[in-house]
């Protein structure tokens, strides 16, 4: 046994006692403050991503609705949504992502019909863009609704355009001009003997494939979902063309160089790469302005997405729902309502995250001047491509993850080398159709 | 004769074999803890930087920031924030102090349970003997072996219908019932020498004071790295407190802390910021704990 | 009152708080989940009974014209891949004890040493997995910077490039070697705990035989391992982005943070529980320190041996989520997605619980059978006192 002074264990027995009377008061302390009450207000959860305009939001909500609060609960991660929902704590609006969640969602019987509240409260659904329809409606029924979306866009470098000697593009322009503009944009150094990329001229993320499956009038499903048309000829071609624009052409980067001209971090910020100015195109929705206003030297403006023998793009957005388990539901819809209302729409699509949903002359006419960043003056641009924007396509017989899975695998082997675009294509229908056939078969498989 | 002699003093302190182990020693660890420092020396530089400055473009990592300004200045038309700033800046945006109360109160009272629960349970199944030990202690080995997400939901029901959603209760006790302390603990006790206790037995001493007296203070490092291990682990735990609760008050620091991550941008500098307060009571911890490190159990009075 | 009855009594006495919180909040959930296996639940609807399907759907195969396809081609790559990535654990176990042995050691300053190697341990996991990013990127990562740097030091002479390239194939030899004598000498020890003896001069024989193929090898093809080495040097592979590499490099990654983390503070709790009088009893019987360790430490930490093996067994299977969800975005084609993922996947994304719970029971089954495999082998090793 070891022989301890009395000091020494004395010494420790009151810094015990100390600190389990600290942990006592702090207890204390932390229960009582716990869950203010505050009489005669509803208070609706709000599970949305963080974002930081989403304070503004309520602050904004909450005047006009004194009797509601709203809790902004950060966390729409999906196990935590599902285990709220299966265990009967439900949110009260909820932020649903893409079309096949609300579609498992609705399917399985978990989402409010609005459609009686959109009458009582009068709410505009009807304005909304019709090409968010996947996002509001399933099987006829009002499931959700969306408050932003985004129509993807070219966001260009005037600067690196004006010091190629290119001119600036214009709408409506089309993949070969696309393509002489990058290769122009395509700068290297010679370092130690080695050819190291200061610039590339285009870059498009590895996830957005759907430009170029209907690039020429392709398709990945038929019209009834049950077959993929991936090995179809349009297809190949529309893969093929991409594939040469990262092997063939070297106008966009491989993973590696985009690491090595402006390291992405953790979070694959593929908008560090805009943003450092070593990219001179970029495509995605209007959100990522957000990121590149924070860069005070970059002159930066957007532009369609190039077109080959069709004109589209496409079209991203979120959904809000009220579980049929709402505790609170005349609170969460007039929530929702105000969502929809001209001021939310404009502090939304202000802030960047995206333009307003509502097809509404009035808010459109606002939009397309932010005194905040005068000289954003192509906003118009984005409420004009909502005319070709495109939802992705999915097919009730496969879950996408699993599209998204084989897609990834069987394109990075295309970006290695180690297969054709042709034979991406190929393995990549024969893949889904397998999957799809075994989902017919035992419609366990789905949900 | 004495350079002679000198050199051969200088031969027995720098060829000794002593030495020369110890010098082999040193410099393998220095090496090894150059490594171990970069994360953390990297997390402090992020935090006392600009968040154009976080990932330089053209490669390396840039080590010091640009300005380090002691309060906030303007440079070309831009504020460059003091160096200090993302702190407070971190700490006010997602109101650390409540969270850090939170984390601290959850830890602690959960490690405590733990660590009491376990040690008792690790006794009996180290020490006593009773009808179907080993098939029970197989039982909770097993219990670890089922991924958390599939038993996630059943959890969350049966604190659904407590009615402890959303309150301490949900956050401390589910954590309190690993197998993890229980099986590391009884493994560290069976590999104790049963001596001291025959001899405490001999002494009339009851189960209860055997467990106090005798098995306790001889697992000092076990029970000290079982503290550090279950508290840190409450202090990280980021899904089942964010499952289970649904105010903000109620959060803990994991959860704060992730609210700088964006769905489309992430707050690199304050999120360091965060996470270097946050790491602070887990260092504290675990260098206040070392003290129970002792080389080698010092049996006086056993002969050997 | 017999004292095996008083005995007994107390062990439940002892038992019952921990047992009691066990039984409500771990073994409950455990069984539903156990129930959910053979369900189809998909946490709306009320769940029906389907035995096995789950597990046929998972785990077997069926015809597709002349072929045998897999029913779920997905788990299998993942199993392959959380296999693989477990690899690196009897080395990272030998690491954490080594270390923990240079840390018992009574040198000035030791608990500055150990902080330090306990810090990545604590810092945040993004932190950790972006500055590995960083370490392996292809043209500014700084392995590959060194390789660079290195190979141009290395090949500007001949004079120094052959000598480097013979060391070079001496150290794969010995390292095959190595591994080879490692691997028969573990399949010696098993059989012999089956029973089956093996003959004296089989095993040296056996390694012979190896030793000499392998030089002979290197020898026939020493100009394509100039080449490849060289090559290597000049342009070092693209560690993250390329499918081969991918895994290995995590596995590097987990390796080093293994070094100072949880499982060498493990070995280093367990080597304070040895009683110095040990020591002094084989020192007695003039032990050098390799017999000192394999006499008195070895066995006498195998408790924590086995602890921290089936741990980290555990943790290899459920485990590599975080890394390739922010690191690696599930690896150049699909090759560090690991199992927990796709459990994630399914039970949340595709609100198929039924099927998660079969993968997850899958999994169970598994540990628990080389958990089992374990216990029995190490019978005679892991002594208690």
């Amino acid at each position: 046994m070891e022989e301890e002074s009395r000091f020494t264990r004395l010494a420790a027995v009151a810094g015990i006692a100390i600190g389990a009377v600290l942990i006592l008061v702090i207890g204390i302390y932390l229960i009582a403050t716990a869950n203010p009450s505050k009489p005669g207000k509803t208070v609706i959860r709000w599970v949305v991503d963080p974002n930081p305009i989403r304070k503004e939001q309520i602050k904004l909500f909450e005047k006009r609705h004194p009797d509601i609060e709203v809790i902004n609960d950060p966390g729409a991660d999906a196990q935590r949504l599902l285990t709220q929902l299966a265990g009967d704590v439900p949110p009260d609006v909820m932020a649903l992502y893409d079309p096949q969640t609300i579609r498992l969602f609705a399917k399985n019987d978990v989402l409010l019909d609005l459609g009686p509240y959109v009458r009582k409260y009068k709410i505009p659904v009807d304005k909304l863009y019709p090409a968010l329809e996947p996002y509001i409606k399933y099987r006829g029924k009002i499931v959700g609704i969306p408050e932003n979306c985004g129509p993807y866009v070219v966001f260009y470098n005037k600067r690196l355009f004006r010091e190629a000697g290119v001119p600036y593009p214009k709408p409506g322009w089309t993949w070969d001009e696309c393509l002489a503009a990058a290769k122009k944009l395509t700068k290297y150094q010679i370092v130690r003997g080695r050819k190291i990329p200061v610039q590339k001229g285009l870059f498009i993320s590895d996830g957005d494939w759907w430009f170029f499956i209907w690039m020429y009038g392709g398709r990945l499903f038929s019209k009834d979902g049950k077959r993929c048309l991936m090995d179809s000829e349009a297809v190949k071609k529309g893969i093929r063309f991409w594939a040469d624009l990262r092997l063939k052409y070297h106008v966009m980067p491989t993973s590696s160089e985009a690491q090595s001209m402006a390291p992405t971090g953790a979070w694959g910020s593929s908008a560090l790469l805009f943003r450092e100015s070593k990219v001179a195109m970029t495509v995605s929705g209007r959100w990522l302005c957000i990121q590149y206003r924070e860069q005070k030297d970059l002159d930066w403006d957007v532009v369609s997405v190039p077109h080959g023998p069709i004109r589209f793009t496409l079209l991203a957005s979120k959904s809000y729902s009220i579980p049929k388990t709402c505790r609170h539901k005349e609170a969460a819809i007039t929530f929702i309502k105000h969502l929809l209302s001209k001021e939310n729409q404009l502090l939304v699509a202000n802030y960047g995250d995206g333009i307003p949903s509502l097809q509404d002359p009035e808010i459109s006419k606002a939009f397309l001047y932010n005194p905040q960043y005068p000289n954003e003056r192509n906003n118009k641009l984005h409420l004009d491509e909502m005319k070709y924007a495109r939802v992705q396509e999915f097919s009730p017989y496969i879950n996408n993850l699993d599209v998204s899975a084989i897609m990834s695998v069987e394109l990075d082997k295309m970006w290695l080398r180690q297969q054709t675009p042709d034979q991406a294509c190929e393995a990549i229908a024969k893949r889904i159709n397998a999957i799809i056939r075994r989902n017919l078969a035992n419609p366990n498989f789905l949900n | 004769m004495t350079l002679l002699a000198t050199l051969a003093r200088f031969r027995n302190v720098f060829f000794n074999k002593h030495f020369l182990k110890k010098t082999a020693l040193y410099t393998i660890l220095t090496l090894g803890a150059v490594s171990m420092l970069v994360p953390f020396l990297w997390m402090i530089s992020t935090s006392i930087k600009q968040p154009d400055e976080v990932f330089s473009s053209g490669g390396g990592i840039q080590w010091l920031p640009e300005h380090f300004f002691w309060r906030d200045t303007v440079v070309n038309g831009r504020t460059i924030r003091a160096w200090w700033g993302n702190y407070p800046d971190a700490w006010r945006e997602i109101n650390i102090f409540r969270l850090y109360l939170s984390s601290i109160f959850v830890a602690a009272v959960g490690t405590f349970g733990q660590v009491l629960t376990s040690s008792m349970a690790a006794y009996a199944f180290a020490r006593l003997r009773f009808p179907g030990r080993d098939k029970l202690f197989f039982a909770y080995l097993a219990t670890m072996m089922v991924p958390g997400s599939v038993t996630m939901i059943p959890v969350f029901v049966i604190m659904k219908r407590l009615g402890w959603i959303n309150t301490y209760q949900a956050l401390i006790i589910p954590g309190l019932f690993s197998a993890y302390g229980t099986f590391m603990l009884r493994q560290f006790f069976m590999g104790l020498p049963s001596d001291l206790e025959d001899a405490a037995k001999i002494d009339g001493s009851g189960y209860v004071g055997i467990w106090a007296r005798v098995i306790l203070p001889l697992s000092k490092p076990a029970l000290a790295t079982l503290t550090t291990f279950t508290f840190m682990g409450f202090w990280g735990s980021y899904m089942w407190p964010l499952v289970v609760t649904i105010t903000e008050e109620m959060r803990t620091l994991p959860i704060g802390l992730s609210y700088f991550v964006g769905q489309h941008a992430t707050n690199y500098t304050q999120l360091m910021a965060g996470s270097v307060i946050a790491l602070i009571p887990l260092l504290v911890l675990f260098i206040f704990n070392q003290r129970y490190f002792v080389e080698g159990i010092k049996l006086s009075g056993i002969k050997g | 009152m017999p004292a095996r009855r008083r005995e007994a009594l107390a062990a439940y006495a002892f038992l019952m708080p921990n047992f009691l919180g066990f039984l409500a909040f771990t073994s409950i959930p455990v069984v539903i989940s156990l129930v959910m296996a053979f369900s189809h639940w998909n946490i709306f609807k009320p769940p029906s009974w389907v035995g096995l399907e789950n597990f046929r759907n998972l785990l077997w195969f069926h015809h597709e014209g002349k072929r045998i396809v897999a029913n779920d081609p997905f788990f299998w790559q993942y199993v392959y891949n959380t296999v693989y990535l477990m690899a690196g654990i009897p080395i990272g176990m030998a690491g954490s004890l080594l270390v923990a042995l240079m840390m018992n050691q009574k040198l000035k300053g030791i608990v500055v040493f150990r902080t330090i190697y306990f810090l990545p341990s604590v810092c945040s996991g993004v932190a950790l997995l972006i500055l590995w990013k960083y370490l392996y990127n292809a043209d500014i990562g700084l392995i590959n910077k060194s390789l660079r740097l290195a190979g141009g030091v290395i090949y500007s002479h001949p004079a120094i490039a052959i000598p480097f390239t013979i060391f070079c194939a001496l150290f794969f030899g010995v390292t095959a070697i190595g591994v080879m004598a490692a691997l028969l000498a573990l399949v010696q020890w098993i059989s012999a705990k089956i029973g089956l003896e093996w003959q004296e001069g089989f095993y040296r024989a056996l390694m012979m035989i190896a030793g000499a193929a392998i030089f002979v090898y290197i020898g026939v093809y020493s100009r394509s391992f100039y080449n490849a080495l060289s090559s290597f040097f000049f342009s070092p592979p693209d560690w993250l982005g390329t499918v081969q590499w991918a895994k290995p490099s995590l596995i590097l990654m987990g390796l080093w943070g293994g070094l100072g983390g949880y499982n060498m503070i493990l070995y280093l709790a367990a080597l304070q529980g040895v009683p110095t009088s040990y020591y002094e009893a084989a020192e007695i019987d003039g032990a050098g320190p390799w017999a000192k360790f394999w006499a008195v430490t070895w066995p006498m930490i195998s408790p924590t041996t086995f602890f921290i093996l089936v741990m980290s067994i555990i943790a290899g299977f459920q485990g590599g989520f975080m890394t390739a969800n922010v690191m690696t975005g599930g690896g150049p084609a699909g090759s560090t997605t690991t199992i927990e993922y796709y459990l994630y996947q399914t039970a949340f994304e595709k609100f198929n619980m039924g099927y998660a719970s079969a993968i997850a029971w899958f999994l169970f089954a598994v540990i628990l059978i080389l958990t089992l495999i374990t216990w029995k082998l190490g019978g005679k090793v892991v002594i208690y006192e």
